[in-house]
């Protein structure tokens, strides 16, 4: 059987998305709409792979929002491209109505029913698939997956963080979500102060600049590029075991995050948190 | 009114000055020139080569003298540039070093990586200083350079955007869709990634091509060309305009925000500029989004739309010389 090729959905498609299509009880041929992606000729097999284990077996009885933290990572591993690639909204459409669609189902069925959104938005935190490369490709740290973990544990902070803009400077990235992790001595931050300190975070950098604070290191275009091509690693049978690798490029400094969780632990100082405080703010330093 | 930020403690006046220049793209010289003289734009997907990788630019930032020693008075002042863009949720600081020689200006390399970006990017000096006794402080920003780094949606100099003759019932490969609207005379794709307004060269259209061209036409021609132009005109900018506003995205807080989309961007400011005349940019968008969800404001704001839709196609101009001429033609007959 030849493996699946990445392909991409031309944008006229939306048009034909049926009530049918979104409950589940039709099929439609799209192929009229279907053309080569960029990368062309791209073996899509580990991806379809590592999800169809994520619904059958991984994640077969538990709540599927579950696998969410542990699909991320092994997405973007398996699905390896460049931003400007990824920012192609006709991949994910195509990867979501065509051989990814029992996944978005299985993910997102309420009543029987898919919102369109899921198969087909600009908006990266709504489509079904194109959430989980773009939280991972926002908050790995060189190769390391683990803050994206973190990301994926409350919804809150996928709605009010990781949509600002201060979010795509990764060293923020990473401070903000080890942050939110322990805030409650060790323990996640409720939704309620992943909402407060989101506003007040964003009002703070009005008269803070961020880059200033905390730079991060340049693209390493080499590592990616090696990465992109290394087929030996994008082995996802490892992965059902074991957290995948991203693309080598070197960890930021140190500095840099706590630099950061600096600025925030005088956010919280400033911050009226009379309904939201934490227990043990000492804790958690 | 125009929109100004006030900052509780005193920030830097005058002109901060961002240049770009000269630079390199893969190694080697510009095959052609990518900068749009007087403006703060490069056009990087007009370089006479496509698969290009990576663009160098030299970037100069030279802060007004008497502010920044007011400001190193303080504590250190720091510049640097922050390059974005939208559609790739791509956000890079380059850091500039420090003239010896002249004191008051900020040197560095933009290098600018193909694969992280689409559309278009923007490059903004940022200075950071220190105020109520903390560091990186915002103090000041240069106004921002657009890097256009595929072709652009709408060509943002001149606001016209990309018009195409093709057969609907049998249109080329991957258009297809075309065939769906064979019995219409024009159909606008406002889906793909550069909207596209297509007019339908068919058999069932014959003499439309003749009719809309651009040629010079004997004056008893020109009613029926002037109206036929500005029906279409009218029809695609409403529909551009309607489906920009559509698309303004909204923060947890149900903030408007600009949308993903160039092209939807510069339709918003085209026109929205002409209808909220006194507004700032923020302010714009709020009051256009705030008309949006209210039945009688939109139906307000849509009028208002429809008339600067008539302004930037001349309509009033075309009409007027169409009754000149009818009026010439009832005259002498």
């Amino acid at each position: 059987m030849p493996h699946p090729i990445l392909q991409r959905l031309q944008p006229q498609f939306r048009d034909k998305l049926t009530e049918g299509f979104l409950n589940g009880s039709e099929s439609l041929d799209l192929s009229a709409f279907v053309e080569p992606a960029d990368p062309y000729g791209y073996d899509i097999s580990p991806l379809v792979n590592i999800i169809e284990f994520a619904m059958g077996s991984a994640f077969s009885g538990s709540r599927p929002v579950d696998s969410d933290k542990w699909l991320a990572p092994r997405v973007h591993s398996a699905l390896r491209l460049t931003r400007r690639q990824a920012s192609d909204r006709g991949i994910w459409d195509w990867l979501a109505t065509g051989p990814l669609r029992p996944y978005v189902r299985w993910r997102w069925e309420t009543n029987g029913n898919v919102v369109a959104a899921r198969y087909s938005s600009s908006d990266m935190n709504r489509q079904a698939i194109a959430r989980l490369w773009w939280g991972a490709e926002l908050t790995r740290n060189g190769a390391d997956y683990s803050a994206t973990e973190i990301l994926f544990e409350v919804q809150d902070i996928q709605n009010v963080w990781s949509v600002a803009r201060f979010f795509r400077n990764r060293p923020v990235a990473i401070a903000a979500l080890r942050f939110l992790a322990t805030f409650n001595g060790g323990k996640y931050a409720t939704g309620d102060q992943v909402k407060t300190l989101g506003k007040a975070f964003n009002a703070i950098l009005t008269t803070t600049v961020l880059d200033s604070v905390s730079a991060g290191p340049e693209v390493d275009v080499t590592a990616l590029r090696e990465w992109f091509e290394d087929e030996g690693s994008r082995d996802e049978t490892k992965w059902q075991s074991e957290m995948p690798e991203g693309p080598p490029e070197q960890k930021f400094d140190e500095e840099d995050v706590q630099r950061v969780h600096a600025l925030l632990e005088h956010l919280v100082s400033v911050t009226p948190m009379s309904q939201n405080a934490r227990p043990d703010v000492s804790s958690t330093s | 009114m125009m929109s100004v930020r006030i900052f509780p403690y005193p920030t830097m006046t005058g002109t901060i000055s961002f240049q770009l220049s000269n630079g390199r793209l893969d190694g080697a010289d510009w095959p052609r020139t990518p900068y749009v003289p007087d403006r703060q734009l490069v056009y990087l997907h007009d370089v006479d080569k496509d698969d290009w990788e990576e663009a160098e630019f030299e970037a100069g930032v030279t802060l007004p003298a008497e502010e920044l020693a007011r400001f190193e008075e303080d504590g250190n002042v720091n510049v640097l540039l922050t390059v974005e863009c939208s559609r790739t949720l791509y956000r890079e600081v380059v850091p500039l070093h420090r003239s010896r020689s002249e004191t008051n200006r900020w040197s560095g390399v933009l290098t600018v990586a193909k694969q992280n970006f689409r559309g278009a990017a923007t490059v903004t000096a940022v200075v950071a200083g220190k105020a109520f006794n903390r560091n990186d402080r915002f103090v000041g920003r240069s106004t921002e350079w657009t890097l256009q780094i595929d072709e652009p949606e709408i060509r943002p100099m001149t606001g016209t955007m990309k018009v195409r003759w093709m057969d609907f019932e049998r249109p080329e490969q991957g258009l297809g869709f075309l065939k769906d609207y064979k019995d219409h005379e024009f159909f606008t794709d406002m889906q793909s990634e550069v909207p596209t307004l297509y007019l339908n060269k068919s058999e069932a259209f014959d003499g439309l091509p003749a009719l809309l061209d651009d040629r010079r036409r004997r004056k008893e021609d020109r009613p029926l060309h002037d109206a036929e132009r500005i029906s279409v005109a009218r029809s695609v900018w409403m529909g551009l305009i309607n489906t920009a506003i559509a698309s303004i995205r909204h923060d947890e807080e149900g903030m408007p925000d600009w949308p993903l989309e160039t092209w939807k961007r510069l339709v918003l400011k085209r026109f929205l500029h002409r209808v909220y005349r006194m507004h700032g940019e923020d302010e714009l968008l709020k009051e256009v989004d705030e008309a949006w969800k209210s039945a009688e404001r939109s139906a307000d704001l849509e009028s208002k739309l429809q008339l600067a839709v008539e302004d930037v196609i001349g309509a009033g101009k075309l009409l007027r010389r169409t009754l000149g001429i009818l009026k010439n033609r009832s005259q002498t007959s």
